[in-house]
């Protein structure tokens, strides 16, 4: 770069200095919430109240300890369903988005534009808007109030829309001359849709489905509205949090252990996230 | 044009012709049917609005007559379908004639209860404080019998049965045990022929039984009686099972007897303090003699400052060696071991102890069999009625061997524990009413269960009765409406045919299959009559047919996805419009159309706008902070020189959405804007100000809530990727012309990165309307947004209103996008020309 002779633009000291320690800046803050999680599970309630901000102090692992089993035993009860029926939900979710953006892309018929229109509707219309009836339905109609296949069923209705809207631009992009010998060599539309487009399109789906599988995790909204006993681990650390059930060191190691899932979806969809390639589906 | 088409055409033609009459006939009779149908359908009917009538009751009547619904105030006949007549009837009329009772009713008329017996032309009623009343039947009403009982103790509840000319009531007494009086219908005022407390065996080993006294205190739901015995249920001990010649039974008064033991051993020990204690505490033999068990317990403890417990066991060890009959007393539990000897276990005990906990028991003669509902397994159970009869406890059967499972379970639901069941002799057949608005008739036959239909009524039903014929159930139902001049309860007396309304979901199936043949029907008729008509869309409808048959596995793979698309997104919308217009809460689920009360109450409520403005406040904030400091921050990442780290910056960015999204808003509301949280101690101790009350001053409360995006990088990663996939080419033709980083910024980046902008406007506007989880936990003063009332409407149960913040949520997103498209529409248009 140096031996460039043309001035490039942005590349001055003041404005290099400025842009590093805005960035900086910005992610040290970013951190606060998660630095005030980890260091405060350290600590008994007196400790936190004293002072929030501070370091730990002398039988820290002791206290870190009691934290920690007290808050597992609060939640255990919730924490493997809830990851089952996440994964449960994600998984779903991206076979039915699948097949459905693959019969759209790779499939030729008369009505196909309106029938994605009658999709991509969808996506225009709150979901918030259709709760209050989805509740008397799902509990009055079908039966399934306070259950996690009542709670996840619509979760899945929903979400296939948008599936379909990412996977479809990946689709789009895949090589057309594969699924052409493929048509050649007689294999039929499963046998394309199984062996070639799931494939292909792995690292995509499966970076969908982490996304699902976070957003049901975190779901709050749908879960404490049909979810009573049977809870998922949001509506049950809100309603623990929220009685005053919880003192404070417990508290938060009750906010570490529910991140475990995240921690381990964040490592794994990191390097996609982090090079910014899914964005490209994200547009309109 | 080829002579092979054209003579095509008129083939076609032809065969249009025949298609659009037939389907045009088709559509008719489709439409008859679904006509005929919806109208047959089997309805819950209204038969009167009980408006203005704060008590109504049902009961069984005279046979033929079916059923009266009654009022303080009223009293109705009616018969099957709609004829009724007024009787003539008034309680506080005729009881202020007879003068004398109507102090004791004063202002306490509230929880009555009917019973008709046919045998003696008489309508019996029960007040709340225990008096009994007989009216007479006449030709043209009911004239209050001179032969009415006032009680002189007022029990606290009763529950009755009858026999012909015999009357048995349950009660409670002043001492919280469970009585059982008889009385002689046709001579009432002589007062119950017999009275007694109601001790049962409880359990029994080898020689000796334990009894236990009946207590009040849990709930007991219905008598029932069968041959020589009575059965009542009760909450916690199950089905307790008791002879009816009470003449049989012993007065056993080991209680009363253990009290008067316990009282004497008291008085003496506080007769035996010395004179100083006594003087203080002005303890005279007079007055301790006066004092009941309580005080004198009270006494003791403070004379002599120790626990009573020793004196109860000095009692009990008198008591158990003046009778010898009674083996042991547990002074806490109030159970007594007895010897076998002297107590009749078959006559009095408890039948179930184990797992169960039975709602209501109906005994039915036709099939010589008991039911109840268990609200525990949530099940109907049969029992024999001579095996129950026989039941003994030494020979160690129980419930859980008698039991005999219907079949009819209810998983979701508990049995009401008021009127859960109701029984009809003529026909045979059983009611159970659970969850308030569900009713499920069974028709039974030699004990077993024929046949089960529910019975679905959707109202909140309060207490329902069949007629002697039992085509006809009549229902109570409490409903509230919603108008806009505030909430409106009422009570409904409804009727239903029942042996058709089983028959309901058939004919609303039959009625929707029908109704859409007619739709598809119509559909075909238009389409070929169009094409009949013009040349143009046959040309269409061809390509059409051709494509249909060609990818009909296409098309069939797709009904999966379609159907799951209206049943939660495109119903559910629908619905919600719908249901904006009726009351319907979890309570009282019916669809009563209120006059848009709903629209109006909002609209009148000022509470509404500031909803509606701290909904704005919320977007214009949220739209801002999640494009101008995104975008900035996206663009640094890719202008920075050291790509490395930059990289390093965007990995470590990500790692803080480890924390739940949950998780993270209860940390800023205890930990960043709490009172001991970050914000106030830097406040207090930096600042050295007075604590902010950052969450719960309405001020600053929602200057707190734009806050916690901070650092406000928002979704910068979809603008970073959209900045990464800019050609190179740009950026270098721009460095060459000499084109400075700002102009770079504003005339190649920002106009380069519309897709993103707009995909990231459109859905922060769609969230940042729905987000009510933001002001909801944080539970924020004075920051409650459309959703978040939304949201509380429906946890509340209010599914009506909730539809109706959600209906104005819905106009506002729709009016914001729609002026989103055709703006961005106009700029593409604009941008063309130029």
């Amino acid at each position: 770069m140096k031996q460039n002779k043309v001035k490039r633009a942005g590349q001055s000291i003041p404005f290099q200095v400025f842009v590093y320690l805005w960035v900086t800046a910005a992610v040290i803050f970013s951190f606060i919430p998660l630095y005030l999680t980890f260091i405060n599970s350290f600590k008994n309630p007196n400790e936190v109240a004293f002072d929030i901000w501070s370091f730990p102090g002398k039988g820290m692992f002791s206290t870190l300890m009691e934290n920690y089993s007290s808050a597992w035993k609060r939640v255990s009860p919730y924490f493997f369903k809830t990851i089952l029926v996440a994964l449960v939900g994600a998984f779903g979710v991206c076979l039915l988005g699948s097949i459905l953006s693959y019969i759209l892309v790779f499939k030729d018929f008369y009505f196909k534009n309106a029938i994605f229109m009658l999709f991509m509707a969808v996506l225009l219309v709150p979901s918030i808007i259709g709760y209050p009836t989805l509740i008397p339905l799902i509990r009055d109609t079908f039966h399934l109030g306070d259950t996690y296949f009542g709670y996840v069923l619509p979760t899945i209705g929903g979400a296939q829309v948008g599936a379909m809207f990412l996977f479809r631009t990946f689709f789009q992009q895949q090589p057309k001359a594969l699924y052409e010998s493929a048509r050649i060599d007689g294999a039929n539309d499963v046998e394309i849709f199984f062996k070639i487009t799931v494939p292909l399109s792995l690292p995509i789906l499966l970076y969908y489905a982490l996304i699902i599988f976070t957003n049901i995790y975190n779901d709050f909204l749908w879960a404490s509205l049909i979810l009573d006993k049977n809870l998922t681990m949001m509506p049950a650390i809100f309603s623990l949090v929220d009685s005053g059930a919880v003192q404070y060191g417990e508290m938060y190691a009750l906010y570490m252990i529910s991140s475990v899932p995240l921690i381990i979806t964040t490592a794994i969809s990191m390097k996609y996230f982090v090079s910014g390639e899914f964005a490209s589906g994200m547009k309109l | 044009m080829n002579p092979l088409k054209q003579k095509a055409f008129p083939k076609d033609k032809r065969k249009l012709k025949t298609t659009y009459l037939l389907s045009g006939f088709l559509l008719l009779v489709f439409l008859l049917f679904s006509i005929l149908l919806a109208v047959f359908t089997p309805r819950v009917k209204e038969s009167k609005n009980l408006e203005g009538e704060s008590y109504a009751y049902l009961f069984e009547g005279e046979k033929g007559k079916t059923y009266f619904a009654g009022t303080t105030d009223f009293l109705e006949e009616k018969e099957i379908e709609d004829d009724s007549k007024v009787l003539e009837l008034s309680f506080k009329k005729d009881l202020e004639e007879k003068g004398e009772s109507l102090s004791l009713l004063n202002g306490s008329f509230s929880g009555f209860d009917f019973l008709y017996s046919e045998d003696q032309k008489s309508l019996l009623l029960f007040d709340n404080v225990g008096n009994l009343f007989k009216y007479q039947r006449k030709e043209n009403g009911f004239v209050l019998s001179d032969d009415y009982l006032i009680s002189q103790s007022p029990l606290s509840y009763r529950l009755s049965t009858m026999d012909n000319d015999l009357l048995y009531i349950c009660a409670v007494d002043n001492d919280n045990g469970v009585v059982i009086e008889e009385y002689q219908i046709s001579n009432l005022s002589q007062g119950p022929i017999q009275s007694k407390k109601i001790w049962v065996v409880d359990s029994a080993s080898g020689s000796s039984y334990t009894i236990k006294r009946l207590e009040g205190d849990t709930a007991f739901w219905q008598l029932s009686f069968h041959s020589e015995y009575l059965y009542l249920t009760q909450k916690n001990s199950g089905i307790i099972k008791i002879n009816r010649s009470l003449d049989d039974y012993q007065d056993i008064s080991y209680y009363e007897a253990f009290d008067s033991v316990y009282l004497s051993v008291l008085k003496e020990s506080l007769n035996a303090l010395d004179q100083k204690t006594k003087e203080e505490y002005g303890l005279t033999e007079e007055i301790i003699d006066a004092s009941s068990k309580t005080q004198l317990e009270r006494y003791y403890r403070q004379a002599t400052k120790k626990a009573t417990s020793s004196l109860r066991k000095e009692a009990k060890a008198k008591f158990l060696k003046e009778n010898p009959w009674c083996l042991d007393y547990d002074v806490s539990t109030g159970r007594m071991t007895i010897q076998k000897d002297s107590f009749d276990s078959s006559n009095y005990s408890i039948v179930s102890r184990r797992n169960c906990e039975p709602v209501g028991i109906i005994y039915s003669s036709q099939n010589d069999a008991f039911y109840f509902g268990d609200n525990l397994d949530r099940k109907v159970y049969a029992i024999d009625g001579r095996r129950l009869d026989a039941v003994k406890l030494e020979s160690g059967v129980y419930l859980d061997d008698l039991r005999v499972d219907t079949g009819i379970s209810f998983t979701n639901y508990r049995f009401d524990s008021n009127n859960a069941l109701f029984y009809n002799q003529q026909s045979n057949s059983l009611y159970l009413k659970f969850n308030a608005k569900d009713m499920t008739a069974i028709i039974t036959l030699d004990g077993k269960v024929k046949l089960e239909k529910n019975v679905k009524t959707s109202f909140n039903i309060r207490t329902f009765v069949g007629d002697k014929d039992n085509r006809h159930l009549h229902y109570l139902a409490d409903l509230s409406v919603d108008t806009w001049k505030g909430s409106e309860a009422a009570t409904y007396l409804y009727h239903a045919n029942s042996e058709r309304m089983v028959h309901k979901g058939f004919y609303s199936a039959c009625f929707w299959v029908f109704f859409a043949f007619a739709l598809l029907a119509l559909l075909v008729f238009l389409i070929s009559w169009i094409a009949y008509l013009k040349p143009s869309y046959r040309k269409t409808l061809g390509v059409v047919k051709k494509d249909v048959k060609k990818n009909k596995w296409v098309y069939l793979a797709l009904v999966p996805f379609i159907v799951l698309l209206f049943l939660f997104n495109y119903y559910e919308a629908i619905k919600s419009m719908g249901l904006s217009f009726f009351s319907y809460t979890s309570d009282k689920p019916s669809y009563l159309f209120n006059h848009f009360g709903n629209y109006i109450r909002l609209l009148r409520d000022k509470a509404t706008y500031q909803y509606i403005g701290n909904m704005l406040f919320f977007l214009v904030f949220d739209i801002f902070l999640s494009i101008v400091p995104p975008v900035i921050f996206a663009f640094f990442l890719t202008v920075m020189r050291s790509k490395n780290y930059s990289k390093v910056m965007r990995t470590l960015l990500y790692i803080p959405g480890i924390v739940p999204g949950v998780a993270s808003m209860l940390i800023w509301r205890y930990s960043i804007f709490g009172d001991s949280g970050i914000l106030n101690r830097f406040v207090t101790s930096v600042l050295g100000l007075e604590r902010v009350e950052f969450l719960n001053n309405p001020g600053i409360a929602r200057w707190s809530l734009i806050l916690m995006g901070f650092p406000f990088v928002g979704q910068y990663i979809i603008f970073y990727g959209g900045l990464m996939n800019i050609p190179k080419d740009y950026f270098e033709a721009a460095e060459i012309d000499g084109c400075s980083l700002w102009k770079r910024f504003i005339h190649i980046d920002l106009p380069l990165l519309q897709p993103q902008l707009k995909y990231v406007l459109v859905t922060t506007i769609l969230n940042s309307v729905q987000n009510y989880s933001r002001t909801y936990m944080l539970r924020s003063a004075g920051t409650t947004t459309l959703s978040q009332a939304m949201y509380e409407g429906m946890l509340a149960g209010d599914y009506g209103l909730a539809a109706t913040y959600a209906m104005l949520i819905f106009v506002f997103l729709a009016a914001v996008i729609v002026i989103n498209f055709r703006m961005q529409k106009k700029n593409y248009m604009g941008g063309e020309k130029a």
